[in-house]
């Protein structure tokens, strides 16, 4: 019955009848239909096949397939919620975590080079001479003394432009003052990193300590301008005018950041690039860690 | 058919609703495409209880992982989903054969076939003839190994073309074209008897199909 005809041909036949066939084997099949009357009757048989299936109705659901929206419109409104709001609120707690090891790292690293919190007030009465010498004014003085440092710092290139340009006079005079300001504030900044290092926990000495040095640090520098000035004038009156120029666009330099950063800024300045660093992963940490932790809280508020 | 409404731009707005977990506008691609995903499931399972069940546990699949569907033909899609749906019950069946394989043979069949076969222009005569064609069809797709079966419904009772029918089986043309040649050859055997006791003006309604 089917024993002249391959598998292939009936294959080939199949797709003949679903046009499936490309043009060239469309052709060929064509060629060998009209010369064989087996592969004719092949095909016919297939054809009634198909046009019988074919002639099936699609059949008609016997109910309607919908979903319930109250079953499932809610399990795909919750969806979001029950999934979200564990993460940020994993977030949040991974990045208080992270927050808390870094401030633990940022201690035991600062720990070779900075007294650990109890020390700090030996370590600065110890190793730093000049608080000693008037241990009363000198403590408040180094404490005020360490953020003063900074606003300084720029001071000795001020000094350097006025050494050549000054006489004798005025450099042996400012001289003096900026070497003992020089050596006098790096021990203080020494100090004020440690100082820094207790301002975090508590933050009433925070604001105390770090408010109070800013009104001062002006006068100080504003003092050190005019004693330099003042030096300056007795010498020539050109120069003191420029450095009192010089200094005060640094100072309004120096007190912009200083009072638009928070109070923690200080040792951030204090100790340049490395602290700039921790202080900017705490600072994105700690803000994460509320910023995600809200967002849980109100997700899973409204999603309940 | 029905299913043209929802073609194209329309489709895509309600899958694309799907997506956002818009049940209305799933369900208006399921009453788009039940009767055919239904079709699909009784044809390959020749029973309308576990046909219901695949079609309706398919349509919750297909929510449930609409994500999953990346572009491309949308019936391919679910086609595909309930036929592996189809397939787990054919499993369980085949894991408990004691279960009856063709209850169709039986009175059931007959309450139940009536609402998809009868046409108004029929004479109770022809109304029974058709009967007794839907019921031959199904008893000669039951025969068939399941694969060969899932290729000729795709094919001959989908309307799908071949590569749309790839798409929905997983497989490459060359199967579906050898499994479709073959399954159709096994159903001309199959319905040849049938096919002489048809009388002749349904035969000739039935060749220009």
């Amino acid at each position: 019955m089917t024993t002249p005809i391959s598998d292939r041909d009936w294959e080939a036949i199949s797709a003949y009848l679903d046009e499936e066939l490309n043009p060239r084997e469309r052709a060929r099949l064509d060629a060998r239909l009209s010369a064989s009357p087996e592969l004719r009757a092949a095909l016919e048989d297939l054809r009634r096949t198909r046009a019988l299936l074919r002639s099936q109705p699609r059949l008609h659901a016997p109910r309607n397939f919908t979903l319930s929206v109250q079953g499932y419109g809610r399990v795909a409104q919750r969806r979001p919620t029950p999934r979200l709001s564990p993460v940020f609120a994993f977030v949040s707690a991974l990045a208080s975590f992270l927050f808390v090891a870094v401030v633990a790292g940022e201690f035991l690293t600062a720990g070779p080079r900075l007294a650990a919190l109890p020390m700090s007030a030996e370590v600065a009465q110890e190793t730093v001479p000049m608080p000693m010498e008037a241990p009363a004014e000198a403590a408040s003085q180094a404490d005020q003394a360490a953020p003063g440092a900074l606003e300084v710092q720029p001071a000795p290139t001020v000094t350097i432009m006025l050494a050549p340009e000054g006489e004798d006079l005025s450099s042996k005079a400012v001289q003096p003052e900026q070497v003992g300001a020089a050596e006098a504030y790096p021990q203080p900044s020494l100090s004020a990193p440690s100082a820094a290092m207790v301002y975090p926990p508590p933050v009433d000495q925070v604001q105390g300590a770090v408010e109070a040095p800013l009104p001062e640090v002006t006068p100080t520098l504003e003092e050190a301008a005019a004693a330099r000035s003042s030096a300056g004038d007795s010498a020539s009156p050109t120069p003191a005018e420029s450095i009192a120029q010089a200094v005060e666009p640094q100072l309004a330099i120096q007190e912009a950041p200083f009072e638009a950063s928070s109070e923690k800024e200080p040792p951030t300045a204090v100790n340049g690039g490395f602290f700039t660093g921790w202080r900017l992963v705490q600072l994105v940490l700690i803000l994460l860690a509320l910023a995600s932790g809200t967002i849980a809280f109100f997700l899973r508020r409204s999603g309940s | 058919l029905q299913l043209a409404g929802e073609s194209g731009m329309d489709e895509a707005y309600l899958i694309q609703a799907a997506r956002k977990g818009d049940v209305e506008a799933f369900n208006r691609l399921v009453l788009a495409y039940q009767d055919m995903l239904y079709t699909q499931a009784y044809r390959m399972l020749g029973e309308r209880e576990a046909a219901e069940d695949a079609t309706q546990e398919a349509f919750i699949s297909a929510y449930r992982n609409i994500n999953s569907y990346r572009g491309g033909s949308f019936r391919a899609w679910l086609l595909r989903i309930v036929t592996n749906a189809c397939y787990d019950e054919l499993r369980r069946r085949k894991r408990r054969p004691s279960q009856p394989l063709e209850p169709l043979d039986e009175d059931e069949e007959e309450i139940e076939s009536p609402g998809w076969l009868a046409d108004p222009g029929d004479s109770p005569e022809q109304a029974a003839v058709r009967l007794e064609l839907e019921r031959a069809i199904q008893h000669c797709l039951d025969e068939l190994p399941d694969e060969f079966r899932l290729m000729v419904v795709m094919v001959d009772v989908q309307g799908f073309d071949y590569t749309e029918a790839a798409q929905a089986t997983g497989h490459p043309i060359g199967t579906v074209k050898s499994r479709l040649s073959r399954a159709r050859l096994r159903l001309r055997d199959c319905l040849k008897g049938f096919w002489e006791l048809l009388p002749a003006a349904f035969r000739l309604v039935n060749e220009d199909l």
